[in-house]
């Protein structure tokens, strides 16, 4: 297995930035998580590192072999690199049964390395598939016959895009769980690209938050949820309340809100008195009748394992300020009632002065 | 990741525009690093060959060069307002005939259930095999003022002269533009057909959701997303039609082709003839620049990958007697009637007709056909491969300028191709002379490598336009899979591509092979000595007003056509993934 | 070409195939391979008609004869591949014209081509040669048109044919002669108003072949028609086809311009191109087809007149009567065949429409 370095690399279509001197690391064996919206340069990323298209400028590196580098020429083709890639339309060969394709990487393979896919393909439970052809396979299957076709060669690094977005949703869990098992066991190193926030938490040992060509925030996933750098990427991996305020104290730990202090876990070494945003996770709120902080409820949203509320909190001058709560489901609450409440520093963080846009 | 970030760039329109674009080229490094000189193997083998296959383009082009004298004055002020509206009423008569029976027969025996439906599938490509030209010659002897069709007319209304009732002229534009449609139809049948058995059934049942009726989901859906097929088909077409020439000669109808001639052979300026045959190469351009406008932003790739069974609509009464009726007359007019007029001509005249060579006539023109098939699909093959491997505009265009070959008459073409290849053979026969003192023969005009050159020039465009197509329908993913996988360039066209487009491989060498059984100038001009095949036969009578006597001749260019015909339509019905084989 | 199929790496069949093609061609290539004496022809004539004279040049002096026959490109494959070819026979003395004032041919000194052809049907200086002679005559149609009723080409401008008269496409190397001729004779002006006067006669948009207008008036479409004398011939003595025989009883031969200046005559002829490899070959066989034998083949075989004096004529030929022929010398009137086919597009004469 190998570590993966993109050093500085561009990407342009045409007079279009795609990809703006983007950096980043992926470490031996890890599971790294691309995740942005639509269209923000991700599956270009892939691209460039399977070669599939050619780097404009930068550098990328496998362990200490360079892949591409078009300073120095250095352009590896893309059948050389060892690489496995899951295209998002799993891109399996029409004319070829599961078998075929999932061998088809592989040169004259050895009985051992026949059993061996053949376990692999019983633990993906599609050993009873050998035969068959791709366009008889369910969604879900296909997918697993892709996954089994990238990592059938053992390559030294694993490129996934979008790998679980066309499957039904009651499928997704478990085809996740299967991969992620997978690619564990193999130990390989993977990039995998995704705009589902809730796919990047569950796979990934690290996530690169990616916007307008460009990462906006990488870390682990407690990381990107507890403390987001950015109002783009707190937003973008869950629910969350932004306020101002200025910061009263280093040592405190507290914002002075229009609504109050609010005690902040992460305070990006701000110095007293500067401007700042928070971003307040609606998991930050603890029902409490002797709390600092009173509100209306708006709305409720029960969704099982919590409930979800919306509540007007009057600051000094009057003003309302909208926040959402989560909060047990075992709480029995009406709308417009009034209820009090603390807020807990763990999911508080500073972040960057939110864009105008 | 619905659309990828540069998938809107009209620039990816390949082909003259008129095919879906292939969004990612897959790139075939590795490369020289100069900016200039970003050739590998498969760009610079493809380039070569492209450029290779439009010398005798560029040869005509050449002449065009030339001086002309005072020619385009005297064409100016007499007939060449004439000529180009004759051709364009000849390119619009036959582009919509063959678009209308085409498609419209096509959807038939492709979405409709009718008795006869599995004969109509085949049957309908059969006027292929016919060649125009002696479809015309039938036609005016069974039309004609004094053919069986007005004696009998006059027999029975006892009418003495022509004056005396109307009949329409067979030797006109009319009986040009109703012969050429006949046996030009199966062009856009074929194409249109592939496209119908390809598409998604799903769009068209989410049209039928949304209230659409058959009909209308026909003209709304399946039309619009058969369109690059359909322009493909339609472009042919009027790329043979603008070359024709032993037709609209014989119907002395006065299209650029016939003044080409014209100009070339009474008046004998050359370069005059080739400045025509450029106007008429703008036609073409024009057209093909006016289609590409009108869906700059469009493309085509297949959306899903499941598919199931095509619907069938069942017909009944009017309609099933409409559908079946519409099948009819074309196979009838185009095929049946041309081929019982010369069975009984071949029937009546046999010993005349079985020359002592028949055989080896036949042997001849199967061996040129197969040789002319497969040259032109493997060039048709590396080309289409070397321009998806990476976006060269060179090499786009210069093979897709290899292409409009087709659309110049062969004629001219040949002479095209006389010149480089004399200047070849020149030199080999200076060089072997001086430094070996062997005196050779010429060593390729004098060989059928030069009407193999010749036919590869001319059909690229039914090759490079088959393969480019196929390779369209195959997702980008497909090349990125294999490459991951551990495949270079070569490796990854022999595993994954030759096989998923195998049927249009074949489609291509079909139709080049029976092009050329029935192709004519070319061979007549490119010839080496005594070298005869079935159409120069059949034109050495023809020309000679023996029709009776060259009927088995045509007969056999058709029947040689018949069993690759119908073996195509059979890997069509085999096109859909998943169907039963 | 082989770079392109190595590097496809197609499949071992394919290429196997190609192979098999390529070395297919070289293997049918019949000249090449055979040495010995050889002339290499071009020929505008259908090799049918020349066949079993050339097949009796071979017997006669061992001479192989290689044919390719084409009506179109001659002269460019003449000028691009220089040697390839021998000696030309054309079917029309436009054509060595065209060859002649091309540079491709040239000239031949031979006793026996001055005595077997009349100085009038080759060219000067021996850059080419007449071989036969056909004349463009009128067709009338027994029924409708009177013995004496058109005597002149000129007759056909004549109002009183109106809608009575049939020709070929105005553009067709044999009208063009004809036209050609007109003009050499009366000048431009005149001819194009006699084009024009001709074009009013039309009984229907010109088309077809010689034979198809004798067709015509059989089916009484027309009166009168331009075509060349041999087809005459060809159709009367058709021994299969009953219905040509019909259409050569319906008509009767007219030739024009007997009392001025003859009947316009085009000649077949041969020549030696310029780069020939064989040049005495190919000069024996032009002098044999001057000869006696092959003449009187040309006659009796396509019914032509043969240019050596001396020589029978078919019965069936000689049966229409001795008529004086257009003495102009035709190089000539080749060289108002562009004019002629200008006037052909000046007065629109392919695009007649009937008129009722």
């Amino acid at each position: 297995m190998a570590k993966l370095d993109i050093e500085n690399i561009s990407h342009a279509y045409g007079t279009k930035e795609v990809i703006e001197n983007l950096s980043l690391t992926v470490e031996e064996g890890q599971v790294a998580c691309l995740l942005g919206p639509s269209g923000c340069g991700k599956t270009t990323l892939l691209r460039l590192v399977a070669g599939l298209t050619s780097l404009q400028s930068g550098r990328i590196r496998l362990d200490e072999k360079i892949l591409s580098e078009p300073v120095s020429g250095i352009e590896t083709p893309t059948e050389k690199r060892n690489v496995g890639f899951m295209f998002q339309d799993y891109a399996l060969f029409p004319h070829l049964d599961v078998l075929q394709n999932i061998t088809f990487g592989l040169h004259d393979p050895s009985p051992e390395k026949l059993a061996e896919i053949q376990r692999a393909m019983i633990q993906m439970d599609i050993v009873e598939l050998t035969d068959a052809y791709p366009h008889t396979l369910s969604g879900g299957q296909q997918q697993r016959v892709a996954l089994l076709r990238a990592l059938a060669p053992l390559p030294r690094l694993l490129l996934l895009d979008e790998p679980f977005t066309g499957l039904d949703i009651s499928l997704r869990a478990q085809v996740r769980e299967d991969t992620l098992r997978l690619i564990k066991q193999m130990g390989v190193t993977t990039l995998m690209v995704t705009h589902d926030p809730q796919e990047a938490m569950y796979m990934a040992d690290h996530i690169l938050i990616m916007r307008n060509g460009k990462v906006e925030q990488g870390g682990s996933p407690r990381e990107i949820y507890q403390f987001p750098a950015t109002e783009f990427a707190a937003r973008f991996v869950g629910q969350t309340n932004i306020l101002q305020g200025i910061v009263l104290s280093t040592g405190y730990d507290e914002v002075m809100t229009s609504i109050g202090p609010v005690p902040c876990l992460s305070m990006r070494d701000l110095e007293f008195g500067t401007d700042a945003f928070i971003s307040v996770r609606p998991e930050s709120f603890e029902i409490d009748p002797n709390g600092p902080f009173g509100a209306k409820i708006c709305t409720i949203r029960y969704v099982g394992q919590s409930i979800l509320l919306e509540v007007e909190i009057i600051d000094e001058i009057g003003k309302g300020h909208r926040l959402k709560m989560r909060v047990h489901p075992n709480l029995r609450v009406d709308e417009g009632e009034e209820i009090r409440f603390r807020i807990m520093p763990d999911f508080v963080t500073v972040i960057e002065d939110p864009l105008d846009d | 990741m619905g659309s990828w970030c540069f998938e809107k760039d009209s620039n990816f329109c390949n082909w003259y525009g008129m095919s879906a674009g292939a969004g990612f080229h897959i790139e075939a490094s590795p490369r020289l690093t100069s900016k200039w000189l970003q050739l590998d193997f498969w760009t610079g083998g493809a380039l070569l060959l492209a450029f290779f296959i439009a010398l005798p383009l560029l040869s005509v082009g050449f002449f065009a060069l030339q001086p002309s004298g005072d020619i385009w004055h005297h064409l100016i002020t007499t007939v060449l307002s004439r000529y180009v509206l004759t051709t364009i009423g000849l390119m619009l008569g036959v582009g919509v005939g063959t678009l209308v029976i085409g498609t419209c027969t096509a959807w038939l025996v492709t979405l409709c259930q009718f008795p006869g439906r599995r004969i109509f599938e085949w049957a309908l490509l059969l006027p292929l095999a016919m060649p125009a030209y002696v479809v015309a010659y039938v036609y005016t002897d069974v039309f004609e003022f004094a053919g069986p069709v007005q004696t009998l007319l006059r027999d029975i209304f006892g009418w003495e002269s022509s004056r005396e009732y109307w009949f329409p002229e067979i030797r006109s534009l009319g009986g040009a533009i109703f012969v050429m449609t006949l046996t030009l139809y199966p062009y856009v049948y074929l194409l249109a057909r592939v496209a119908f058995v390809q598409q998604s059934v799903c769009i068209l049942e989410v049209s039928r959701t949304l209230g659409k009726t058959a009909w209308q989901s026909f003209i709304s859906i399946a039309l619009p997303s058969a369109r690059p097929s359909l322009i493909i088909g339609v472009s042919l077409v009027l790329m043979e039609a603008l070359n024709d020439f032993g037709t609209v000669d014989f119907f002395a109808v006065e299209t650029l082709t016939a003044g080409i001639f014209d100009v070339w052979l009474n008046m004998n300026n050359l370069s005059g003839a080739a400045q025509l045959a450029v106007v008429a190469l703008c036609f073409v351009l024009l057209l093909l620049w006016a289609e590409r406008k009108s869906r700059t932003n469009q493309r085509y790739f297949n959306t899903s990958t499941r598919y199931q069974a095509l619907p069938s609509y069942q017909l009944r009464g009017v309609r099933l007697l409409g559908a079946t009726i519409s099948c009819l007359l074309p196979i009838g007019f185009g095929f049946i009637l041309p081929s019982c007029v010369l069975g009984y001509y071949a029937w009546g005249f046999y010993e005349e007709s079985i020359s002592h060579n028949f055989y080896s006539n036949l042997s001849n023109s199967l061996v040129l056909s197969s040789l002319s098939a497969t040259l032109s699909v493997l060039a048709g093959i590396f080309l289409a491969y070397g321009v998806r491997l990476k976006e060269n505009t060179l090499l786009k265009s210069t093979a897709r300028f290899a292409s409009i070959g087709y659309a110049v008459p062969g004629a001219v073409l040949a002479v095209g191709v006389l010149i480089p290849m004399g200047k070849v053979d020149v030199f080999i026969q200076g060089f072997l002379n001086n430094v070996f003192g062997i005196s050779t023969g010429l060593f390729f005009s004098g060989t059928i490598a030069a009407v193999t050159y010749g036919y590869l020039s001319r059909f690229l465009a039914l090759s490079y336009g088959t393969m480019e197509a196929s390779l369209l329908r195959i997702t980008p993913n497909m090349d990125g899979a294999a490459r991951t996988l551990g495949l270079g360039p070569g490796r990854t066209l022999k595993r994954i591509h030759l096989p998923m487009i195998r049927g249009g491989i074949l489609a291509a060498a079909i139709l080049v092979f029976v092009d050329t059984m029935k192709e004519l100038p070319m061979t007549i001009i490119l010839r080496p000595f005594n070298f005869e095949t079935l159409a120069t036969h059949v034109h050495q009578l023809a020309s000679d007003e023996l029709l009776e006597e060259s009927a088995l001749g045509s007969l056999s260019i058709a029947a040689a056509g018949l069993l690759p015909v119908i073996y195509l339509s059979r890997t069509i019905r085999g096109a859909r993934p998943g169907a039963e084989k | 070409m082989f770079a392109a199929l190595n590097g496809a790496k197609c499949t071992k069949r394919f290429f196997g195939i190609s192979m098999f093609l390529i070395l297919a061609m070289f293997a049918m290539d019949k000249t090449t391979a055979i040495a010995g004496e050889v002339v290499n022809l071009y020929s505008y004539r259908q090799p049918f008609l020349i066949k079993p004279i050339l097949k009796a040049f071979t017997e006669k002096t061992g001479i192989k004869t290689n044919v390719v026959f084409a009506k179109k490109g001659m002269l460019e494959k003449i000028k691009a591949t220089p040697g390839a070819a021998d000696a030309v026979l054309t079917s029309d003395v436009g054509r060595l014209h065209d060859m002649d004032a091309a540079g491709v041919l040239q000239p031949i000194n031979s006793n026996a081509l001055e005595q077997n052809i009349p100085s009038a049907y080759r060219h000067p200086k021996g850059h080419w040669f007449g071989l036969t002679m056909r004349a463009r005559i009128i067709f009338a149609s027994k029924k409708r048109v009177n013995p004496g009723g058109i005597t002149r080409y000129e007759d056909l401008a004549d109002p009183k044919w109106k809608g009575k008269i049939c020709t070929r496409s105005g553009k067709h190397v044999y009208n063009v002669s004809l036209f050609a001729s007109i003009v050499a004779h009366s000048g431009e002006a005149k001819a194009k108003k006699w084009l024009m006067g001709l074009k009013s006669n039309l009984a229907r948009k010109p088309g077809g072949n010689d034979r198809a207008q004798a067709k015509a008036i059989h089916a009484g479409e027309c009166d009168l028609a331009l075509a060349n004398t041999y087809y005459m011939a060809k159709m009367a003595t058709n021994k299969k086809k009953k219905v040509q025989r019909e259409w050569a009883k319906a008509v009767y031969i007219v030739f024009p311009n007997q009392k001025d200046r003859g009947t316009h005559v085009n000649i077949s002829g041969a020549a030696v191109a310029k780069h020939a490899k064989n040049r005495k070959n190919a000069v024996r066989l032009i002098e044999f087809l001057s000869g006696e034998y092959a003449q009187k083949l040309y006659a009796d075989q396509n019914y032509e007149y043969p240019l050596k004096t001396g020589v029978t004529i078919h019965p069936l030929v000689a049966s229409w009567g001795k008529f004086k022929a257009d003495t102009i010398n035709l190089a000539e009137v080749a060289n108002q065949r562009a004019t002629a086919s200008k006037l052909v597009d000046q007065v629109d004469y392919n695009n007649f429409r009937p008129s009722n």
